[in-house]
């Protein structure tokens, strides 16, 4: 020891020494452009280590030797070598660089990397645009802006969950939505029991930026959770300098969007006899003298939306805080439906020593979200769309305030008379409040100038209360009153430890690597009680229930892993990364429970090597790159063995729970393959970035169901494969970029095809096994086609494709189901154009898809009641049905016998082919309107005001599609069984529709 | 010193590190209990299986059909459409699954009562399954094996005598060595093992009756009935009176229970439900109703019983011209579930007896039955009426199997095991003489009555397909198709 302490101290004397010679520069750094002075800007003297930064104005001072030559390098400026001479004052003017090849973005762990370098396609999406698209579901704001992404949401129900999966899905039937991450700590996104997806908790106005993972090499160093993908969150942070406040609120009128069509012509009754107590409308023609009401658009309403978002930030050298609260309350287009969320967010980053830094950051969220409507697998809309013409949905009340029932039922039994949905959303409402705190430590020590250590610890918390009260007096088993409640305690704990080495080794080659430990800790614990029948009718508490039942489930999972990164950069122009990483999971057999993953990278700069070129000018950039990955993953919690489960009936005890266990139970693995160019032209004008990506998912971890012969419902067994190849393409140009005048216009595209290319012991079909609705056409993967599928059944065809017709003049129905249609869009685009000019901004943001099938299971509801709008042309039409007719020698005619479109054909024969509801649909959505306007400093500087704009914001303003069913963006079920498998994307059954909003909005800065 | 740091910390790291781990077990449920936790379920859901198959055949009985006819499976017998067929997974995941499981817990801990009992209801649910569906499996059942070979129907009838072996065998060794089974585990018998062995033997006797007609076998379905009577008591499940919970109801009753979502397809329909003309002809004698009718049914509002062929709805008529279904000794909320009655004993005693040529017992047995019957339904004064009428043969020389057959069509209402009996019979007006093919049922079974239930849908066909197509069991005519004893029943005519 104390032979070191003198080496140092020597060491230290001869530095002295060296520097004596040496003098001192001084200078002013300035944006060329802007006039403003530079901050944090980077002088190297060049072929050294020895540099500095520019101070908060803008200044600098660096020891120099005669002779040298200082490199001013700042981000998205053109780099500028100085040479010294003999001057001792030198200011410098920087040119604003176009090419923007030095932005910085997020990558995996927090890490900031410079995009040129990186050797996977990733994509952020930066605080602008993220507060411009109005969603408060910060899932939705990702909508049309990043490409690989497939968003769909449930409906336009406030606190409508909204499920996202990256470049296609994997898993047969797992879960396929990416990581979400914030500030470095793994939050939930969980969805439980229809409530909303949780990473909607998060305050979009509180996000800087989000990046989006959306590969196995990109998302290696989170682990298993990241195997499809992870969306990298970062949240604001203040800045040194004087104190900020500022103050954002905003007004959102929305009205409910595009609706199925419905007949006008045709009352309630059956075979064209009235009848006043059913929703068949399959009656008489409504006479001129009823009434006739317009249901469905009657039971919508105008909702508002209000929004305040307040922040305080600043700072010293040594302590910066960002301190925002906010308020939401919004109001559904559904009577009595409502979200509100309030959130406090504080974060306080202290250098503690000159090396030793702590980031801290707390976020307190309350939500709540009231809806008398189920969002969880669709269908509520379904007594909206048929009630009776006759009867207006908005009286649901007598005139003494009881209930108003449609009809006095035959059976005398009030139980058996549906409920009116306008009652069910004022008196069977769902309450689901939320209060979580995500808390996070983020502790850097640099330990010298190349290496540094960083530990982050993290935990998501939260309690999540369900109350559904079905009052007195409701249809069904719940006329006495019924209660379903659940609470729910989740916890995700992270701990993190990386070691960060970056070092020039020579001239020509960095080195940066990194090794971390992580640790995962998830915890999940739901009490449930139902039960029916109130004593007194209008107390709404489990102590008045008649009949109780109660159950317990608890989720722990803990998966401890090592990993190391190294990124070798050659020169600039050849980079190589490799990343390794190790888990041990909890859920895995002890044998199985440690598994390891490579992924192995690269990337090609060739501009790097014509720099002086002509050719520079035209092709300013370009970049090959490719990259291998592989990620396990582990199996839900809890599925080695079959348990025993409560038993209910009489006597009580155990029974067997659906879930066989499996003792051998193997990690998946996912493998990526990604290639990808990069090229920008004439120094940015142009930017293409393309990427192709093939992934192979295999032995997969699924829960098929199994014939009950075994004594089991489920199984959770290690089968099944699924393909993934799609391209992904990012074109942007910045038109003009003038000092008061700007035109960004970027267009992205995505396009997935997946194949289900094994499977389970015997099947040949793997059926999503909730939120199905219809018999006929499900949503259902058939091995050998795309996961998204549709599977059901059709008309008899000849081998040509001709519908076969009966002798009778009837097509034929072909009950054996078969794969009809791919849910997947072939293509997905998002266009954005951002102006600018002077004052003003506006954004437009156009996206849509093309080339999906859409399972349109309302369409066949619709049939099955009479409501449907093509019956006021087809029904009772005489037809002759497109069609060959079976001859005795087998051959086949064309059918020539009219039948009558009567009730009994569609019902029994229309309605039983499925492929009759499954539709190829496009469509083109003017997805946001975004008007900004900047008012003038002159202005508003006399009442003390930094900044000021007022904007205008219209969102889902048209929709063109050639849909039958108004908005093809449909998602039954939602993420409400964990996106599983195929999910229900594209299946449309009477969800509440998309809103069409309107906002207004005022942004102060103090 | 150095190393030893080194070697210590990395030793306490991964000691930490795998007890860390583990937390995969269950913190909410056991993998194991004890087999007195585990009957009550499986006789609780044995009762939720016979009111599924009695739901499934009544209207295919002919007791009841629906209100509009033009229920798909009810009046149509259209099963193209089905999402589930609910007695499959009833049978193989409800009883004989934790039967199974049962029977593993009491064979390791030794108590033979738990084990006797469990082999019991294992062959009463396969033997309700296997005769609703036909060939099954049984040999794979429960090995884990995800594609089961369909045993064919003689291999699981020979099945389930070995199970009755068994579980006769095991109840013979039962002792008070064994845990205690009592009334609060043993819903049905109390923990009697004597009535067990009844119930056993009885239930043989009813399997054997299915075959005696092709097998020879009627001599000894009447000494099985012997051996059957020596302890007998009604397999007699009882549902509780004002119950709070679903649970606790019988799914016939008015509340129309549903105490599990998955019951939900198999709610009763008896709201919009009304009697045929086949079982009120039935009920009616010169003008006159069975007295038992009043019992078994509420009148409707006008108090007519009205009726209508299966499958035609009721068109125009009142509707409170009918009786209401609700209320009567099978249907209340608190009525019982019976697995044999006594009724159905004295009417296997009366057929096999019959095809004996012991025309006196068959006679008296009849006799036995009806008088039964009218005392479970609380008219004892008005049998003699009855048995005076024309509705019974004044002797037994005048004895015709369609007396025996109409009377335990009467006695064993709603009862799933007449299905049984018109199939043996394959619908043979010889033994039900006014039944009618239902003129709803579809067009592509060309007049072919209904034989059996397809296997479910959202599992079989799925995740079995081989076994499926080995038997054919694909087509839309799968469900005319006659299964063993029907192929084989020389009843017919």
């Amino acid at each position: 020891m104390k032979k070191r302490l003198i080496l140092w101290t020597l060491m230290v004397c001869l530095f002295h020494l060296a520097i004596a010679q040496e003098r001192t520069v001084r200078g002013t750094v300035t944006d060329a452009v802007e006039g403003i002075t530079l901050i944090g800007v980077t002088i190297m003297v060049k072929g050294t280590t020895i540099g500095t930064t520019t101070d908060i104005d803008g200044n600098y001072s660096i020891r120099v030797a005669p002779g040298a030559v200082l490199e001013f390098r700042y981000i998205g400026m053109i780099t500028k070598a100085v040479e010294v001479g003999d001057r001792t004052v030198i200011d410098v003017a920087m040119q604003p660089d176009t090419r923007l090849l030095e932005q910085v973005v997020v990558t995996a762990l927090g890490i900031k990397r410079e995009e040129r370098t990186l050797t996977y396609n990733m994509q952020s999406v930066d605080a602008d645009a993220i507060v411009s698209s109005r969603q408060e579901n910060l899932v939705n704001a990702l909508q049309g802006r990043v490409s690989g992404v497939q968003i769909t949401s449930t409906g336009g129900a406030p606190g409508s969950s909204s499920e996202i999966i990256l470049r296609g899905a994997t898993s047969v039937d797992g879960d396929n939505q990416p990581l979400f991450v914030i500030d470095g700590v793994p939050i939930s996104n969980a969805t439980v029991r229809g409530t909303t997806n949780r990473a909607a908790d998060i305050n979009p106005n509180d996000i800087e930026s989000i990046s989006v993972l959306k590969g196995a090499a990109a998302a290696a160093l989170y682990g298993i959770d990241a195997a499809n993908g992870a969306i990298i969150i970062t949240t604001k942070r203040g800045k040194e300098g004087e104190v900020t406040v500022g103050l954002n609120t905003s007004a959102t009128l929305t009205q409910v969007g595009m609706l199925h069509d419905v007949q006008n012509k045709f009352t309630t009754g059956t075979s064209g006899l009235y009848n006043p107590r059913t929703f068949a409308h399959w009656g008489p023609l409504f006479r001129r003298s009823d009434d006739v009401y317009n249901n469905l658009e009657n039971f919508f309403q105008t909702g508002l939306s209000r929004k305040l978002d307040a922040n305080v930030s600043g700072g010293s050298e040594n302590l910066t805080y960002y301190l925002a609260v906010s308020d939401l309350d919004d109001d559904g287009i559904v009577s009595n439906t409502n979200y509100s969320r309030q959130s406090a967010m504080l974060t306080g980053t202290a250098n503690i020593t000159d090396r030793l830094r702590l980031t801290t950051t707390a976020n307190i969220i309350k939500s709540s979200n009231a809806y008398g409507i189920v969002p969880a697998s669709g269908g509520w809309m379904a007594n909206v769309y048929r009630w009776p013409r006759w009867d207006n949905i908005e009286d649901i009340y007598n005139e003494d305030g009881s209930k108003r029932y449609v009809w006095f039922p035959v059976s005398g039994v009030m139980a058996d008379v549906p409920d009116n949905p306008m009652w069910i959303a004022n008196h069977n409402v769902r309450n689901d409040e939320v209060d979580r705190t995500i808390a996070s430590m983020n502790l850097n020590y640099q330990i010298n100038d190349w290496l540094s250590a960083d530990y982050v610890a993290g935990r998501d918390f939260f309690m999540q209360h369900y109350k559904a009260v079905r009052e007195w007096g409701s249809a069904g088993s719940a006329y006495e009153g019924a209660i379903s409640e659940f609470t729910r305690e989740s916890e995700k704990f992270t701990s993190t430890f990386i070691l960060t080495a970056d070092r020039r080794i020579t001239d020509n080659l960095t080195i940066t690597a990194l090794v971390g430990h992580n640790v995962q800790s998830d915890f999940a614990r739901n009490t449930f009680n139902e039960g029916e029948r109130f004593r007194n009718p209008t107390l709404h508490s489990l102590n008045n229930l008649q009949e109780l039942r109660t159950s317990q489930s608890t989720a722990r999972r803990r998966v401890v892993g090592v990993f190391g990164d190294i990124t070798i950069d050659y020169n600039r122009f050849l980079i190589l990364g490799a990343t390794g990483r190790n888990d041990w999971s909890s859920t895995l057999p002890i044998d199985n429970r440690s598994f390891f993953y490579p992924s192995f990278s690269f990337a090609f700069i060739p501009s790097e090597l014509y720099e002086d070129s002509p050719l520079y000018d035209v092709l300013s950039f370009a970049k090959l790159r490719a990259s291998y990955a592989q990620v396990g993953k582990d199996a839900p919690p809890h599925r080695l063995t079959q348990t025993l489960t409560q038993f209910y009936g009489i006597g009580g005890g155990w029974r067997n729970d659906p879930f066989a266990g499996n003792p051998i139970l193997k990690p998946e693995i996912t493998k990526e393959m990604e290639i990808g160019v990069d090229f920008r032209l004439w120094h940015g004008l142009f930017h293409v970035d393309f990427t192709y990506y093939q992934r192979v998912s295999d032995e997969q971890i699924i829960q098929p169901r199994v014939t009950p012969v075994t004594g089991a419902i489920l199984q959770t067994v290690n089968s099944g494969s699924v393909e993934n190849k799609g391209m992904e393409a990012l074109i942007r140009s910045q038109v003009i970029r003038r000092d008061n005048m700007a035109w960004d216009v970027s267009l992205n595209l995505f396009g997935n095809r997946s194949r289900l290319t094994k499977l389970f012991g015997d099947l040949v079909e793997f059926p999503v096994t909730y939120g199905q609705v219809s018999s006929q056409a499900i949503a259902s993967s058939w091995l050998g086609e795309p996961l998204f599928g549709i599977v059901g059944t059709d008309y008899h065809r000849t081998e040509d494709g001709q519908v076969i017709v009966d002798q009778n003049g009837y097509p034929t129905i072909d009950t054996r189901k078969r794969y009809l249609g791919n849910r997947e869009p072939k293509l997905y685009y998002g266009l954005n154009n951002n102006f600018r000019f002077r004052n003003f901004e506006v954004s437009l943001l156009i996206d849509g898809s093309y080339g999906a099938q859409i399972m349109n299971a309302t369409s066949q509801f619709l049939i099955s009641s009479g409501n449907h709008a093509m019956l006021e042309e087809y029904r009772n039409k005489e037809f002759v049905f497109k069609g060959v007719v079976e001859t005795e020698d087998g051959t086949f005619v064309p059918n020539e016998t009219p039948i009558i479109l009567d009730r009994e054909f569609f019902q029994n024969i229309y309605m039983y082919a499925g492929s009759n509801f499954v539709e190829e649909a496009y469509w083109i959505r003017l997805r946001n309107v975004h008007f900004m306007y900047y008012l003038p400093q002159e202005f508003i500087g006399r009442i003390g005001i930094k900044n000021a704009s007022v904007s205008l914001n219209m969102q889902n303003l048209f929709l063109i599609t050639n849909y039958s069913g108004g908005d093809p963006e449909v998602n039954n079920a939602g993420p409400g069984g964990g996106a599983s498998g195929a999910g229900t994307m594209g299946v449309d059954y009477f969800q509440v529709p998309h809103r069409r909003a309107v906002t207004l909005g005022l942004d102060l800065r103090f | 010193m150095k190393k030893l740091i080194i070697f210590l910390s990395f030793t306490v790291v991964f000691w930490a590190c795998e007890d860390f781990l583990d937390v995969n077990e269950s913190l909410d449920n056991d993998e194991r209990t004890t087999p007195n936790y585990m009957l009550p379920a499986v006789l609780g859901n044995m009762a939720y299986a016979h009111y599924t198959h009695g739901e499934t055949t009544s209207y295919i009985t002919q007791y009841v059909t629906t209100e509009y006819g033009t229920h798909a499976v009810k009046d149509r017998w259209d099963y193209r459409g089905i999402l589930r067929q609910g007695a499959w997974r009833r049978h193989y995941f409800d009883v004989a699954g934790n039967a199974h499981k049962m029977i593993q817990f009491a064979k390791d801990e030794g108590s033979q009562n738990y084990i006797g009992v469990g082999k019991i209801m294992m062959a009463y649910s396969f033997l309700t399954a296997t005769d609703m569906f036909g060939d099954m499996p049984i040999l794979d059942a429960f090995t884990g094996i995800y594609n089961p070979t369909y045993d064919a129907q003689d291999v699981v009838y020979a099945e389930i005598e070995r199970y009755l072996d068994d579980g006769i065998e095991a109840l013979n060794q039962a002792s008070s060595a064994d845990r205690p089974m009592t009334s609060s585990e043993d819903h049905i018998y109390h923990g009697n093992v004597n009535k067990w062995l009844s119930f056993a033997h009885a239930m043989r006797a009813r399997l054997k009756l299915h075959t005696a007609n092709f097998q020879g076998g009627y001599q000894e379905v009447l000494d099985l009935l012997d051996q059957a009577r020596a302890h007998w008591a009604e397999p007699y499940f009882a549902y509780v009176t004002d119950a709070d919970s679903d649970w606790d109801r019988n799914m016939w009753g008015p509340s129309r229970p549903s105490p599990q979502w998955d019951f939900a397809e198999i709610r009763n329909m008896l709201h919009a439900s009304i009697h045929t003309s086949f079982f009120m002809h039935a009920m009616t004698l010169s003008g006159e109703h069975d007295p038992r009718l009043y019992e078994l049914c509420t009148p409707g509002a006008n108090g007519n019983y009205l009726s209508v062929p299966a499958s035609t709805g009721r068109g125009a008529l009142d509707i409170d011209d009918f009786a209401i279904l609700y209320n009567g000794y099978w249907t209340k909320d608190d009525s019982p579930i019976v697995f044999i009655t006594d009724e159905e004993l004295y009417f296997i005693e009366s057929e096999a007896a019959f095809y004996l040529n012991d025309m006196q017992r068959a006679y008296q047995a009849l006799i036995n039955g009806i008088t039964r019957n009218f005392q479970r339904l609380g008219i004892g004064s008005e049998l003699n009426a009855y048995l005076n009428s024309e509705a019974v043969p004044g002797s037994a020389t005048e004895l015709k199997i369609s007396d025996i057959m109409m009377q335990k069509y009467i006695a064993l209402y709603l009862q799933p095991e007449v299905w049984v009996d018109m199939r043996r019979y394959r619908y043979s007006n010889h033994a039900y003489p006014e039944l009618e093919y239902p003129e709803n049922a579809l067009d592509l079974y060309e007049g072919r009555w209904i034989k059996r239930m397809p296997y479910d849908p959202q599992t079989e066909y799925i995740y079995n397909p081989h076994e499926i197509a080995r038997l054919g069991a694909r087509g839309d005519l799968w469900v005319v198709t006659p299964f063993w004893w029907i192929e084989n029943s020389t009843l017919a005519n």
